[in-house]
Formats: C-alpha cells, structure tokens, sequence
C-alpha cells in the first residue's frame, strides 16, 4: 500500500489577526502576564490548521504551567542580573553561567514543545542531551570561528542532524541522512548570489546615486536571508525520513522570495497590522509545498510513555530569546 | 417534556498508544444540565467507554477541525464542524470562547488606542516617574568603566593631542573654576583635543571627563563663552543624564517586548526602530533642556549674561551646517539625514537660542 500524504496549510490570515488582535490587547492591560496564553493560542492556531494528510497536528501546552515558570525564570534573570549590577566581576561570571546553561536550556525547550505535539492521538518527543547540545551550540560554533567560518555549511549540518536524528514520533526515530557536500554546495550559491547583488548594486551606485547602491545592499541582504531560509528547510526535508516515509519540499527561490517581499513591502505600508496575514501567507507556502511519500501505513507508529518534562526551560529560552524551531 | 437528549457523531478514536484509528461514534446523552453530560464512545465491537463531562476537553481552533481529547484518548469526527455545532445547539460549552471581540472593527480600534494608551503612559508617565529612583538606588560609579571604555576608543582612533597652545588651555581651566568655584569640586576632568572626524563639538563623559575639540575652540571668541558650554556638559554630568537615557531605552525596550515579545514584530520587521528612535530624541531634547537651564541658572547666579549660551549654540549649528554642505556634495544620501535633520536639529536649535534669550533678559 502506497500513501502520499501532502501537507496543507487551511488557517486564513484573517482568523489569525483576530487571536493576534485580542492577545496585543490582552497582553497590554494585564501588563503582559497574558503572554503565556497568547502564546499557546498562537501555537494552537498554527499547529492545528497544519495537516499531513487527513490530520492535523495539535498543540497541547498548558498556560497555567508556562506561567509559573516563566515567573520563576524572570526572577532568576532578575536577580542574575541585579547581582551583576552590584557586584563587580560578577557580570563575567553571569555570562559564563549563561552560556554554560544555554544547551539546557535549548533541549529542555525542544522537549518541551515535542511532547506538547500531537498527530493523530500520538506524541512526539525530542531525546537530544545536553551533551549533544553544548557540542552544536557551543563548541562547534568556537571551531567554527577560529577556522575563519569555513566550517559554517558543516555546522549547519551538524545542527540538522542534531535536531532532526533526536525527534521522535512516538517510538520512531526521524532520520537525516545527508552528505556536507549538499551543504557545501547550498553556502556557495548563496555566495554567489551575495556577490552578484554586491556587484550590481556597486555598479548601480556608480552610474546613477550612491542611494541605489544602499538600496542594492539592502535588496541583496533581504534575498539573501530569505533564500538562505528557504534552502537549509528544503535540504533538511528532502533527506529527512522516518520509518519508509520520505519527504520532500518543493521550494522554490523566485515564488518564496515573492511572497518575502511582498509580506514585507505591505507590513511596513500598513504599519505593521499585515503581519498575521505576512505569517500565515509564508506558513502556507512552507506547508503546502511539502508532501511526505511512504509505502507503509500511518496506523504503524507506537506512542512512548509520556514522562512529564518541566517547561521551565521552554520559558527561560523563551525570555533569554532563543529559538531553535523544529519545522 | 422530554428530559434526555441523545446525539451522535461518527468519527476516528485514537487510543493512545498508537497512530492506528478506529471507526467508532460519539454518542453524547445530555440529561438535564451540562455537568450531566455523558459522553459515550461505541466502537465497532460494540464496547463502549464513556467518559464524564470534566474528563472531556476540546481546543478552539479558529476555525480549525476540532477533537476532543479524553485523558490519553481523542476523538475526531468526520466532519471537522460537526463538533462545534453540537457543541452550539446542545450549549455543551466544550469551546470556552471564539472570540474577544465579536466585531473586528471594535477589535481593532480598542487594540489601537489600548496600544497608543499604554505607550503614552510609559513614555510620558511611568518612565519619568520611575527613572530617578532607579538612578538613586544604583552605585553612582556604574558608568565609570563604560566611559573609561569609550573614552580610550575615541583617544585611540579620533583624538590627536590639542594644538591649542597649553598656556591657553590652563588660562581656559583656571578661568572657569576661578568663575565658577563651585565646579572644584564636582571632580571635572576638562581636555582639549584634536579631532577632524568629529568636527566642533563638546562632549562629557558620565565619569565627569569633559572634551572640547580644536575646531570647537576656534569657535569660542571669549572664556564666558567656553564657560557657558563647560556649564551645559557639567549639567549632563552632575545630573546623570547618561545613565538615565539607559535606564529609559531598559524600561522601554522592556515595554515593548512585552507588548509585542511574543508577536515576532520585533525580529521581523524594522518598524520598532522608528518608535526607539523618536523616543530618545524626545528624551535627549528634555536633557538639553535641562542642562541649558542649570547653566542659565549658575551664571545668573554669578552675574553673568547667559546669552553666551545661545551664541554658542547657534555658532555650532553653522559650523555644523557649513560642514554639511560640503558633505552633500559628494553624497547622494542626502535626503534622509535632512529630513531627520528637519525632525530634530532644526526646531530643537531654534527654540533653545530663543529659550536662552528670553531667560537673559
């Protein structure tokens, strides 16, 4: 039995700004205490509008508990950050501190939001240590810049690998199978796009106004980003399986940056009120070019025992600004 | 009067330990009020679980299909809408709310003036109210190794030693302490250097150190003139403007990421940079004013005319323009530094010299 299950994206931008409506308003006149519930109704939306096949995933976090620990968070960074005020020296050692915690931090945040999804009655979970996590965060990262950034496309690699090789749907592994080369490749498009930009906005500024040649700057940087985005995704996916299932993202640079473009250009001209619109326009473009081929049934996975994780590292990466997104 | 209703809804039951699903039917019996409510699963092998109203969550989905999730177990009907109209005409309350605002229109004016509303009070209210306190309860030193910091960097890559002969450097120090004795004691460092980068300016460092260029010194036609200046910095100093520019950009940057720290607004566009921006310019406006007005104040107070002040500053702004046309000439971005220039420099300079005269009179 052969099943191709394509992704699709169902939610509409305008069911969107009304959650994203109320929850400004409601962050802003209970002092943002509102904001773990805006959050999970965010995720909610997103997650339950996004379908493989006939089903949808599901967002199961509680507020309650985000709340308290995001209390507890805020107080630590507080009084990590007061003592750093008064005493001298100390800041350093806050630093340290941090970044020492930061892997933690990041894999309790994946285990976090992995045991809070649910496709089709089954958990995910993320079994990434903190090991793992001090390596690809900090470790390679130092390699990374002793060696002049030439490691860069193998870090990205090693991210992937990190990530993906540690979900679980259920009892089954996904897996990323993918040679450096693929990365290699991919950094010296982007390079190259990056110097043609460069060139021609050069050219531009020389001939007409040295405005266009920041235009140019700013056109070739915004691509760039985009494009960058857009293709680390689509290799992640095209060699990422799980169990017989395959998948494969159908991204394209010229439609994706399209739409990059336009969400940004109407973002600014209306203020910043398009961004819900910006939002789900792009989640649909990355969900609905997205199909998963398999030869095997969906009925086959196996849920895990569902221990219970502590979101307290979710929030402190969540004030600390980190985000390490899975999809 | 009938008492018992019965409904059913056919769909897929997911037990929980696996992705596998069977057909089976929700059949919900509503007896006479919502806690009564019984929820009952009829698989195809004719078992049956039933779970109580409190056991029986559902999400609000916006618009999403809906499921109801039973401990470890969910049901999903067929039809994605089924349950929420159900839920509707049977008044079940398994979806808490849809929406705050049931009109999109009234959502977005409410959001809009709660949003100006709690930026006005935070800009023009909390922020001022608040800043001195936290200024008093931190170490007065805080910004010394910043400045020292900033300092070096400049000494290194902007400043080359004065060519101000230095006799009349002294002759400039000795005569504002000598005018001003009170400042003896506020620990000022006064420097002259050279800086062509920089152009005429005076600039005071939180940690008291003061630094007036060469250009700026071929400006100064009298010691009150320098004197007038030397006051305004000593005023930036003596009243920790720095350190309170930092604790507002703290506490509005910690305003808005809690209004808009969840919404990605702030990563994904660079529209939160046009409110950062205006409100430092407001800001350092009402420090200029302040320092001005310490400066009128000492200088009254020692018999002198603080008009100086005023010829001072529009002196600089000349300068300042002189060197700006030069600028444009070979630079094709013109057009936003003037219209920021419109924004701040223009009214700003007037209404300041105008400010200064009507005090000296």
């Amino acid at each position: 039995m052969s099943e191709d299950i394509q992704c699709q994206f169902t939610g509409k931008g305008k069911s969107y700004f009304r959650i994203w409506i109320s929850n400004i308003f409601l962050n802003i006149i209970t002092v943002g205490l509102y904001m773990p519930w805006a959050k999970v109704r965010t995720l909610q939306f997103f997650y339950s509008h996004t379908y493989a096949g006939e089903d949808n995933f599901k967002f199961t976090g509680n507020p309650w508990k985000m709340f308290k620990n995001r209390v507890i968070a805020l107080l630590v960074l507080g009084i990590l950050s007061l003592c750093s005020q008064f005493i001298s020296g100390f800041e350093n050692l806050v630093s340290v501190f941090v970044m020492l915690i930061m892997p933690w931090v990041i894999v309790l945040s994946l285990r976090f939001y992995a045991r809070h999804t649910r496709y089709r009655g089954v958990f995910f979970q993320f079994k990434g240590t903190v090991w793992g996590a001090t390596q690809v965060f900090i470790l390679f990262p130092l390699i990374n810049v002793v060696t002049l950034f030439l490691l860069s496309p193998w870090l990205a690699k090693k991210h992937q690998e990190y990530i993906c090789n540690n979900y679980y749907y259920g009892k089954t592994p996904f897996e990323l199978q993918v040679s450096a080369k693929t990365y290699y490749k991919m950094f010296m498009f982007i390079t190259l796009v990056t110097i043609a930009g460069l060139l021609v906005s050069g050219l531009f500024g020389a001939i007409i106004d040295r405005f266009f040649f920041f235009l140019g700057l700013y056109i070739t940087f915004f691509a760039v980003k985009n494009i960058f985005a857009l293709q680390l995704k689509k290799i992640m996916f095209d060699h990422l399986n799980i169990k017989s299932f395959r998948f494969k993202a159908d991204y394209q640079d010229s439609p994706f940056l399209k739409i990059a473009a336009s969400n940004f250009i109407l973002t600014l001209l209306t203020l910043g009120f398009y961004f819900p619109w910006a939002k789900v326009r792009t989640m649909a473009y990355f969900t609905d070019h997205l199909e998963i081929r398999g030869d095997s049934s969906l009925d086959e996975f196996i849920s895990h025992e569902v221990e219970n994780v502590k979101a307290l590292g979710e929030e402190l990466g969540d004030v600390l600004d980190i985000d390490v997104g899975f999809i | 009067m009938k008492t018992e209703q019965d409904h059913s809804i056919s769909g897929y039951f997911y037990n929980g330990s696996s992705s596998a699903r069977q057909k089976v039917v929700l059949r919900i019996v509503q007896k006479t009020s919502l806690s009564d409510a019984l929820f009952i699963i009829e698989h195809e092998d004719l078992t049956t679980q039933s779970f109580q109203s409190h056991e029986v969550s559902a999400q609000d989905l916006s618009g999403a299909d809906s499921s109801l999730q039973m401990g470890p177990f969910e049901f999903e009907p067929l039809d994605g809408q089924a349950l929420r109209q159900l839920s509707d005409n049977l008044d079940l309350r398994l979806f808490k709310r849809s929406y705050l605002f049931k009109s999109l229109f009234i959502g977005l004016c409410v959001t809009a003036a709660a949003v100006f509303c709690f930026f006005y009070l935070l800009i023009f209210i909390v922020t001022p109210a608040i800043t001195p306190t936290i200024a008093n309860m931190l170490p007065e030193d805080i910004l010394d190794k910043p400045s020292e910091v900033s300092f070096k960097q400049l000494e290194r890559y902007y400043f080359k030693p004065s060519t101000v002969f230095i006799g009349r450097q002294q002759h400039y120090i000795d005569t504002f302490y000598k005018t001003y004795p009170e400042a003896k004691q506020a620990n000022l460092k006064i420097l002259f250097r050279s800086a062509d980068k920089i152009g005429a300016n005076a600039m005071a460092f939180p940690n008291g150190v003061i630094v007036v260029t060469d250009d700026f010194m071929e400006l100064v036609a009298s010691p009150d003139e320098l004197n007038a200046v030397l006051l305004h910095e000593w005023a930036h100093v003596k009243h920790q403007h720095a350190l309170q520019q930092v604790i507002q950009h703290s506490i509005f940057a910690a305003g808005f990421f809690m209004v808009a720290g969840d919404l990605e607004l702030l990563t994904d566009s660079i529209l939160d940079i046009a409110p950062a921006l205006l409100v430092s310019m407001q800001f350092s406006r009402s420090m200029e004013q302040d320092a001005d007005n310490f400066a009128i104040k000492t200088m009254k107070e020692h018999g002198k005319d603080p008009s100086v002040l005023a010829d001072m500053l529009l002196k600089l702004h000349m300068s300042g323009l002189d060197e700006e046309h030069i600028d444009d000439e070979n630079q094709g971005l013109g057009l936003f530094s003037k219209l920021l220039e419109l924004l701040s420099t223009h009214p700003d300079m007037e209404e300041r010299v105008e400010y200064i005269k009507d005090q000296s009179i």
